[in-house]
């Protein structure tokens, strides 16, 4: 709004410039000051013909000689502080501007809570068809088998490739989805899986802080182990953290159960459980800056 | 504030009317209000932004550096861009993905070893610390080993064998080089090796020193010759002349009373055991609960950190040191009556200087104050002064009863009294009259850094095969046939010795990112043996499996140390004294010179190292460039001032270096740093052929052979005033209502007294400022239950060494902005070490200040950001949003400390045109973007930024103990500036934990607030600097 307002003032500036002299005056357009010997600030029409007539005048670089200290003496100097005749179709540009404001700012706010900017739902295509649904889910391996070091780590590091020989060195030796793993394993060279859930840079999100306190894996990552292939289910956004940072008891829980995912709170009052063990736990999640931010 | 309660120790009061000059004071031009100055102040910020186009020729350097990069910038803002997540093979056990862990390791400068701890984090060292059980580390590292990791990631070092054809030089390859090797060496079993010459580096390896008897066993017409452009054998041959046989001299300066300093810089990291020594000196300055404190006598001819921190100061000309020496020994032998079999005094010189009044009263003091104090004291001389001043303070030393007390002896090898410089000199004969037909050159950059009487450069091209090994193809690599890249000491296995002995491993942390070979795998590989750096080592050592694991860990071989000696002093010939060396005043043609030691460069490796090239030089806050440093009489007398382009003259060879005028500096005395003016350093340092021009100037080109460290003749010539240099001295002064303000206040910022005053009213540093009851505007928005995070920096043992400068670039990722930069203000260091002189400009003390964030409770800057991009935290820290942050500045504008730092482009990229978001297939892009602490946030443009409290370090000490529910330890959580301290100055801790040493260090007599009267409440809080002064010269 504040740009719109300038704009109009300058306006009016520019039609000043509109009446300024014809082309081939030297004199500027605007009034100017000079400062004579003793000090004393004059307008140009002040000064006396003596001084105008001076050469040295013309250059500014040499009126101090000529005793006059020179303001702003060059046209194509001031014209840097007089708006260009395009400078005048602002208003209208600016009435253009204001009646499609409201469309910018729906579609603004309509883009930015969208699951699209917000990754929800993003499930993008891993080198391998891993699928939670059936190593977590069906046969029931527990998280940490593979993630070892998400109690330990601000990484619920993806295991190495040699976890997955463990047991695919003995099942399913042969099958054709597997070639990559057992490629990884013979090359020494990593399978290269795309990053799911993906915090920008300057948040340092820790998992071993989590995961100690009695936030279930469920609680940001949902039912992986009903996922077939993992996608984004929650946000993820600074909001959503601090929603649980300000408010925790919902997704409390023993610290025993965290990676149990149909989970549920003894008597089904999650918020009264929670608080219980909020309790019992000391738990106070920060929601300074510096809690995430560094 | 009430000016009658303020105790007015000296200063304030002389600031009666405006042009007074202040007692502290920053620079020769605040001292004398000159119009520069003045009209510098009027501006809060030096250069407006507008004024700096982005292709004024002030930026070229950056567009240099950073190449091809820039059309890379364009794809950087695209959306979120798809992460992969690569995970290991195989995971070794306990290694966990995104975490760091420390390995011991050490680095070798001058022949001796620093023991250090370099972090890794997922396999890459990211930043390099002393390790703690290190002798001449003891946890502290200087800022050549804090810039050291950033060399590892150098795109510009050497990546493949080159040799040379013709004046070109041609990629090679290590099999090419290897077959080529073979043949010639192969030649030269059958003649023994004749015309065969090794030049290394001083190296304490042991594995080397077994290597090269091998390597003389298969050659033995061979010759060895080792060349290190700081190397002096002046305390070896000194303690030669004293005892019979070289010595190496080690010192308790921690059980010291009294201390003289002879032109010696011993709190240098190229001092041996300067690290130590430095820990020693301020341990023994701890006036609290009525402890006693050490007297440090220095006389030099230019600042140290010893001077500045020393209680009488005497400056001298470094030729002068000589016939003080004499005068002290002639003074205490006649008291201390030695032995018939420790010879005769030496007659008291006949040198003018010494008659003068002052040197009179100063000398006599110091003599009457190491008679009081037998074997409580030491006298130390430094590494430049000639063998004579060296055995005259060992003489002087075993005399006063210091030796096997404060002062002790181990014996040094046999080679060690050989002059660096002469060695190189008679192999630079023997090859320019062809009598050498194959050198390996191991290390070291003769060809820049000999003597410019000693034309190695040219005599290398003589040499029908010359092989060099270089972590960089340099001006010594021009000239070779040719050039094997040498891995970086962070890259390699090996070994080396601590000044005390005490064997330390060096233990890489990466496999060699080029391919480069350490010396010991090179020699080993030539020689036909195993080329494997850790066999090499393990057999030297022969270490059990169990010894040898812990050896490694521990990073030292324990009981490994030389045994001490008590040597027996023998009579030392009477010394003679040239006219130079007596005389009084010299005049200009005939002034002394002094080449001291880079203390950033040191001589010259670390050229093209941004972070080195771009701190402040501790005394003349200088980055980027080097100086001739003029005492104010001598500037004043030649009629000229800082940044005049001068051509120094010496025996006929000259070169160009800016005027800096230095307070402190001995009259007639010119000192010059080492290691500038390089022509094939690379893109940092200069490499000709390109536009990069070289960094400063050689100073090399006037040194001569007979001279190499000081040398008198010296003409100076001025071509008046130069460009602008980058000094970060003046900068963030205020307007003249503040510039007054810094006058009267800087007796308050950096507060003293002697310590006779400070028994008497202990709390003097806390009511040397009334600070009224102060009642906030609002209620404080947290209680501070939790963590109080706090810090305690100690004046009395701030050196000024800039090494917490250092640490703090590398922890935080802190971008370097060039010398155009810098020149305009735009420094990006988080802290800063302010430099404060004292008193008459002709002989001034120096005071050092380190400024990190002061963390103000009470915070200025929190109160004016207009979108809450600084916060305060639960724990009073004044967290920085970077996300937030839309570049108002009003928070730096508001901040009494001017702490902090605006990203007025996007430094990285433009600078070393990376950026770790930067995508780019380039792999030495790549490359550089690996240094970055990948657990601190890189800024981008626009964005203002500050010390955190190093909240990285914090956080992730919080998080372990609070999975294990524990409470964190004091000395836990260490910022980065505390543990690279030499001084054990910055003490950081927790201000709650009534047992933290912060908070103990917080509730002391002489701790005081910085400013405290604004009711800022900074967590930050000064001990007050103690001096010890003797009454005599008071």
């Amino acid at each position: 709004m504040i740009i719109y307002i300038w704009f109009g003032a300058a306006h009016k500036g520019a039609r000043h410039q509109r009446k300024s002299p014809a082309k081939g005056d030297q004199s500027p357009p605007l009034a100017l000051l000079f400062r004579n010997k003793s000090g004393v600030v004059q307008r140009r029409a002040e000064l006396p013909q003596t001084a105008l007539n001076d050469p040295l005048l013309a250059n500014p670089t040499h009126t101090a000689a000529a005793g006059v200290v020179c303001v702003h003496a060059r046209s194509d100097f001031m014209s840097l502080f007089v708006f260009p005749r395009w400078a005048n179709k602002t208003r209208q540009l600016a009435g253009l501007f204001l009646s499609t404001a409201p469309i910018y700012v729906i579609g603004l706010v309509w883009y930015g809570a969208s699951p699209k900017t917000t990754d929800v739902g993003y499930q993008p295509k891993q080198p391998v068809p891993y699928s939670h649904q059936l190593h977590a889910g069906q046969m029931g391996i527990d998280c940490r088998y593979c993630h070892n070091t998400v109690e330990k780590a601000a990484h619920a590091a993806i295991p190495p490739t040699a976890t997955c020989m463990n047991c695919h060195s003995k099942v399913h030796t042969t099958s054709p989805k597997l070639a990559p793993i057992r490629d990884s394993f013979a090359s020494g060279l990593p399978v290269e899986w795309i990053k799911v859930h993906d915090l920008p840079d300057y948040a340092y999100f820790n998992h071993s802080a989590h995961v100690t306190r009695g936030i279930g894996c469920v609680s940001c990552h949902d039912r992986i182990d009903q996922m077939d292939e993992v996608y984004q289910a929650k946000p993820l956004s600074m909001s959503w953290c601090l929603d649980c940072h300000r408010h925790p008891e919902p997704n409390l829980r023993p610290p025993s159960e965290v990676t149990n995912m149909a989970w549920k709170a003894p008597n089904g009052d999650a918020e009264a459980y929670g608080a219980k063990l909020r309790a019992e736990n000391h738990i106070n999640p920060p929601t300074d800056c510096s809690t995430c931010h560094r | 504030m009430n000016k009658k309660l303020r105790v007015v120790e000296e200063g304030a009061a002389a600031r009666a009317t405006d042009t007074a000059p202040p007692s502290y004071w920053r620079s020769l031009a605040e001292h004398d209000q000159t119009a520069e100055f003045r009209a510098m102040v009027e501006q809060e910020f030096p250069t407006a932004l507008e004024q700096l186009p982005p292709d004024s020729p002030g930026r070229r350097r950056f567009m240099e550096v950073m190449g091809a990069s820039f059309a890379m910038a364009g794809l950087a803002g695209c959306r979120w861009r798809e992460d992969k997540i690569m995970p290991m093979t195989r995971r070794p056990d306990g290694v966990i993905p995104g975490t760091t862990s420390r390995y011991c390791t050490a680095m070798e400068i001058n022949g001796v070893a620093h023991g250090l701890q370099a972090t890794s984090y997922d396999g890459r060292p990211i930043k390099v610390d002393g390790n703690p059980l290190h002798p001449d580390s003891l946890g502290a590292a200087a800022t050549y080993h804090q810039g050291s990791v950033l060399d590892v990631y150098d795109p510009d070092r050497s990546d493949s064998v080159t040799q040379k054809s013709g004046s070109k030089r041609e990629l090679s390859s290590f099999e090419n080089f290897d077959k080529s090797a073979k043949e010639q060496l192969k030649k030269l079993r059958a003649n023994r090796g004749e015309g065969l010459r090794v030049l290394s580096e001083r190296s304490s390896s042991p594995t080397l020193a077994a290597l090269k008897e091998r390597w003389l066993a298969a050659f033995p017409l061979s010759k060895w010759v080792v060349f290190e452009a700081l190397g002096s054998n002046g305390r070896a041959a000194g303690t030669a002349l004293a005892f019979g046989k070289p010595h190496r001299v080690h010192y308790s300066f921690a059980e010291a009373k009294v201390v003289l300093s002879l032109d010696a810089d011993f709190f240098a990291a190229y001092f041996p055991s300067g690290l130590a020594n430095a820990r020693g000196l301020t341990k023994g300055r701890v006036p609290d609960h009525a402890g006693e404190m050490n007297r440090l006598y220095a006389i030099e001819s230019c600042f140290t950190g010893v001077g500045a921190t020393a209680d009488h100061r005497l400056a001298l000309r470094s030729e002068q040191i000589k016939a003080v020496a004499a005068f002290l020994d002639a003074e205490i032998s006649a008291k201390a009556s030695p032995l018939p079999e420790q010879g005769p005094a030496q007659a008291k010189p006949n040198a003018e200087f010494l008659n003068d009044a002052k040197v009179q009263k100063f000398l006599g003091a110091v003599v009457k104050d190491l008679l009081a104090n037998i074997g409580k004291s030491i006298v130390i001389a430094g590494l430049h002064q000639p063998a004579e001043v060296h055995a005259l303070v060992e003489r002087i030393n075993v005399l006063l009863g210091n030796s096997g007390r404060t002062v002790f002896y181990t014996e040094d090898a046999a080679e060690s009294v050989t002059s660096d410089v002469e060695a190189l000199k008679s192999l630079t004969e023997e090859m320019a009259a062809g009598r050498v037909d194959t050198l390996l050159v191991l290390g070291g950059n003769p060809a820049y850094a000999a003597p410019a009487d000693v034309a190695f450069g040219a005599a290398l091209d003589k040499v029908p095969f010359s092989v060099r090994l270089g972590v960089y193809e340099d001006e010594t690599s021009q000239g070779a046939t040719w050039h094997v890249p040498a891995a970086h000491y962070l890259e390699s296995w090996g070994d080396a010795r601590a000044y005390d002995g005490t064997v330390s491993l060096v233990q890489p942390l990466i496999a060699p990112i080029f391919g480069g070979r350490s010396a010991l795998e090179f020699l080993a590989r030539l020689l036909g043996e195993e080329p494997k750096g850790l066999e090499l080592v393990r057999a030297q050592h022969k270490l059990d499996e169990r010894r040898f694991r812990k050896a490694v860990h521990d990073g030292i071989v324990e009981g490994t140390a030389f045994e001490r000696v008590s040597p027996k002093l023998q009579a030392i010939a009477p010394i003679k004294l040239s006219e130079r060396e007596t005389a009084g005043a010299v005049q200009n043609g005939n002034f002394e010179v002094r080449f001291v030691p880079c203390a950033k460069l040191l001589d010259g490796r670390y050229a093209n190292n941004a972070w080195l090239q771009e701190l402040p030089e501790s005394f003349s806050k200088l980055s980027w460039d080097n100086g001739a440093f003029f005492s104010v009489d001598t500037a004043k007398a030649l009629g000229i001032t800082d940044g005049d382009v001068l051509t120094l003259t010496l025996g006929g060879k000259s070169v160009d270096v800016p005027c800096i005028v230095a307070p402190g500096q001995a009259e007639g005395s010119v000192k010059v740093a080492l290691g500038y003016g390089r022509t094939h350093a690379g893109r940092i340092g200069g490499k000709v052929g390109t536009d990069v021009a070289p960094v400063g100037g050689n100073v090399n080109l006037i040194r001569t052979s007979e001279a190499p460290f000081f040398a008198g003749g010296l003409q100076i010539t001025s071509h008046g005033p130069g460009k602008r240099l980058a000094n970060t001295q003046d900068l963030y002064a205020m307007d003249q209502i503040g510039l007054d303000g810094i006058a009267e206040r800087l007796p308050e910022l950096v507060r003293e007294a002697p310590i006779e005053k400070f028994k008497e009213e202990p709390h003097f540093a806390k009511h040397l400022v009334h600070q009224p009851h102060s009642l906030n505007l609002w209620v404080d928005p947290v209680s501070y239950e939790g963590h109080k995070w706090g810090m305690a920096i100690d004046l009395n043992k701030c050196i000024g060494c800039s090494a917490c400068v250092t640490a703090c670039q590398a922890e935080n990722n802190i971008p370097v902005v060039g010398q155009e930069n810098v020149a305009m203000g735009r420094e990006m260091l988080w802290l800063r070490v302010d430099r404060y002189y004292r008193g008459n400009p002709s002989e001034p003390e120096l005071r050092f200040q380190p400024i990190p964030c002061q963390q103000c409770e009470n915070a200025p800057c929190e109160q004016v950001c207009p979108v809450g991009a600084t916060m305060h935290s639960h724990e009073g820290l004044n967290d920085m949003v970077y996300n937030r942050c839309i570049g108002t500045r009003y928070c730096s504008n508001n901040c009494p400390y001017k702490v902090r730092r605006f990203n007025y482009f996007n430094y990285n990229l433009d600078v070393i045109g990376m950026t770790p978001y930067t995508p780019t297939d380039d792999p030495k892009m790549k490359l550089k973007a690996m240094v970055f602490n990948p657990e601190v946030t890189v800024r981008s443009r626009g964005v203002m930024e500050k010390c955190t409290f190093c909240v990285q370090r914090i956080q992730n000490a919080k998080i372990p103990a609070k999975n294990a529910h524990r409470a964190i330890e004091d000395g836990e959580i260490k910022t980065a500036c505390q543990e690279t301290c030499p001084t054990d100055a910055i003490v950081f801790g927790d201000l709650n934990d009534q047992k933290s040493r912060a908070a103990n260090l917080q509730k002391l007599d002489r701790a005081y607030q910085l400013l405290g009267e604004f009711n800022n409440r900074p967590r930050v809080q000064y001990l007050a600097r103690i001096t010890n002064p003797n009454k005599e010269l008071a």
